[in-house]
């Protein structure tokens, strides 16, 4: 049943981000990576990890997407004009290199190193927020404190590119 | 849950079927519940309002369907809409119109899944319950943008574009303002939760400690901000933006909104009996003869408050909510956290 | 929830509660189908050009509505997602709290290690609002020491009545 469901949510992951990639509009394609990003909190919770799965669920799925949708609403309509102008058919299979250098990259890893599963047992608090808390303020304790100072700076750095109206300074 | 998959197994016979079938009959079993009540708290908070509303403004409200009271008007209400022509304008995204309402629907059946009803009823005993409250509960927020700009009119992506500056800002202190409580439990499980605050009145969260005291209030005024009811209803403020994010929407598709929007309201009414109200213990220890109902009687209780609330303060403007969340109500809820681990470490966890 | 909540006879793990969830997002979805159905089979179907225009008060519908949007909903959802993650990070912590604080020294360092984590923070809520990106309505304050407002010349005569701007 786990097996199924994990196959289940990768392939739609999988499709999700397909489907983001080819989509025209950029709404669009931000909600289909909403979609995967559900699939990929589903995984989460398959492999005992709650505390990501959900944190994956409010942070991506709500989160990011909010911005996202507004940064598109924002900046454009549906679709872009020069969106419009059709595609060169001839470059498509360029397209296609990267996902395969990746995926023969991947086998021959796994060929190599031998299919790594999850163990069979794993200790009962693995992956709750006790168990993230514990290594948060014990041994990634410096890690913890350092996401502060980025987050401080992502505030500044939000106020810096919305300040449109504000005189520049070397003005 | 355990009733029930004891039940389950009594009826097919003990040895039929496989741990699993069981549990995925109970859930399906427990979804349809959820769904049901949540069509019915629907039903019954729109009579309710309507009566509230009717009471605060010296009048009766519905009065005549049904006979007593205009009890059937909410029922009668729900087969009209059943009947209603489905619009799509011409201008709009038809997927993502379409899909929008059941997006915010499906966001406001998941939260439900992890409320303790009873000690031993609860659909989805998640250790990150109150995590995955909010977690899904944010997914409303992308279904109500989908909604306004899918519909491709000047109101609904108004309403969408304030709806979602006003929850997303509005989550952080409801969120700050629960903290307080999980570092008294220890826990983020919903039952566990409620066990805490065992023993009458006085264990309630609410009463341990001051700075649970205030962020009950925080809890409160972001609660009504989430479910976009007056006096923060910006996202459908009918004088100016028509009716907001559902402009467009017609027959079921508006029910779905209209569903979640109450079904949210009963939802962040039962979360702070729970968190704050002691969830299904009765005020007085040693008469919990009827957890399921005092947990919903301290609901009801919540969103009867949310009425009152809603039809006596006139509504704010669009810079004093923002006012309100970020230069009131999130260092208040900061301090709250800070101050109730001070409060824990000079006291004890008394 | 092992004192109060045995879970019958039947061995439901985390696996299982979320398995739960799962069901539930699949009875939403089939209820909602079916509700959708039945209006379908109920309601009349009867569209004409005009009742499939936009909205706009009976007016004339102008233009789409895929508008430029004012940047303050852009900077609400960027602070929101600074705070969110604030948040996220506060859970963990408030949840092993109360289970550290009766040790010596370490319940005391994890409260200081949060408050430190919190004060951070607080300083970029306190730039922000210093800097009056919280005001919904900012007052244009450099443009308006650089260059004259610019009047409307239709209120010329209201802004000379009040004297100077």
């Amino acid at each position: 049943m786990e097996g199924f469901l994990f196959w289940f949510c990768g392939i739609l992951m999988f499709l999700g981000g397909l489907m983001m990639v080819v989509q025209r509009s950029a709404v669009v394609s931000a909600v289909w990576l909403v979609f995967s990003f559900l699939c990929t909190a589903g995984i989460f919770a398959l492999l005992s990890a709650p505390f990501l799965a959900v944190m994956q669920v409010l942070v991506y799925a709500g989160a990011i997407m909010v911005l996202f949708l507004y940064v598109i609403m924002m900046l454009h309509g549906p679709v872009l004009e020069d969106e419009l102008i059709p595609s060169n058919k001839a470059l498509w299979p360029l397209i296609a290199i990267p996902p395969a250098a990746v995926v023969i990259l991947l086998v021959g890893w796994v060929k190599g190193e031998g299919l790594r599963t999850m163990p069979d047992s794993i200790a009962a608090d693995f992956g709750t927020a006790e168990h993230v808390a514990q290594l948060l303020l014990g041994r990634y304790l410096l890690a913890f404190e350092l996401i502060s100072i980025v987050l401080l700076v992502a505030i500044i750095g939000a106020l810096a590119i919305g300040q449109r109206e504000r005189k520049l300074p070397w003005k | 849950m355990n009733i029930l998959t004891e039940m389950i197994r009594g009826w097919f016979g003990p040895d039929k079927m496989s741990d699993q079938m069981v549990l995925i009959l109970s859930a399906v079993t427990l979804a349809t519940l959820m769904f049901v009540v949540m069509a019915l708290c629907a039903l019954v908070f729109t009579w309710m309002e309507r009566k509230v509303a009717g009471f605060i403004q010296s009048r009766y409200g519905p009065m005549r369907t049904g006979r007593w009271h205009g009890w059937a008007q909410a029922v009668a209400d729900m087969l009209k809409i059943l009947g209603k022509e489905d619009i799509i304008p011409a201008e709009a995204n038809r997927f993502f119109f379409s899909f929008a309402p059941i997006l915010v629907l499906l966001g406001s059946l998941l939260a439900w899944a992890a409320i303790p009803w009873s000690p031993n009823f609860v659909s989805a005993d998640l250790d990150l319950g109150l995590f995955y409250i909010f977690a899904v509960s944010s997914l409303a927020i992308i279904g109500i943008l989908m909604a306004g700009w899918a519909s491709n009119n000047k109101w609904a992506l108004y309403g969408a574009a304030r709806g979602a500056a006003q929850m997303v800002s509005y989550e952080i202190p409801l969120a700050l303002a629960c903290i307080p409580v999980v570092m008294y439990t220890g826990s983020l499980n919903t039952s566990d939760i409620v066990i805490a605050q065992q023993g009458g009145v006085l264990n309630w969260f609410l009463f341990r400690n001051p700075f649970i005291f205030v962020a009950f209030f925080m809890y409160f005024i972001a609660s009504i901000a989430e479910t976009n009811r007056g006096p923060f209803d910006m996202p459908e403020t009918e004088s100016e933006l028509v009716a907001g994010y559902h402009t467009e929407y017609t027959g079921m598709r508006f029910a779905f909104f209209f569903l979640s929007e109450y079904a949210n309201l009963f939802l962040v009414s039962l979360i702070a009996s729970m968190v704050f109200l002691g969830g299904w213990w009765s005020p007085i220890p040693g008469t919990d003869f009827a957890p399921a109902l005092t947990f919903i009687i301290k609901g009801v209780l919540m969103v009867l408050l949310n009425m009152w609330v809603r039809w006596t303060l006139p509504r704010v403007r669009v810079d004093q909510l923002m006012y309100l969340c970020w230069k009131v109500m999130i260092p208040v809820s900061l301090t709250c956290v800070v101050g109730a681990g001070l409060w824990m470490m000079w006291r004890g966890q008394a | 929830m092992d004192t109060m909540l045995p879970m019958g006879s039947v061995d439901v793990g985390m696996n299982g509660h979320f398995a739960t969830v799962l069901i539930f997002v699949l009875i939403g979805f089939f209820f909602a189908a079916v509700a959708l159905i039945v209006a379908k089979l109920l309601r009349p179907h009867d569209p004409n050009p005009t009742k499939l225009t936009t909205y706009e008060c009976g007016e004339e519908t102008r233009g789409s509505s895929w508008i430029r949007f004012n940047v303050r909903f852009y900077l609400v959802a960027l602070f929101f997602i600074v705070f969110d993650v604030e948040v996220i990070f506060l859970y963990p912590w408030a949840v092993v709290f109360k289970h550290l604080l009766p040790l010596p020294e370490l319940g005391v360092l994890v409260f200081w290690e949060m408050v430190i984590f919190l004060v951070i923070l607080s300083l970029g809520l306190a730039y922000i609002w210093v800097k009056g990106d919280l005001d919904w309505v900012k007052k244009l304050v450099d443009r308006a020491e650089d260059e004259p407002p610019r009047r409307n010349p239709l209120l010329k005569s209201v802004t000379n009545e009040e004297g100077s701007q």
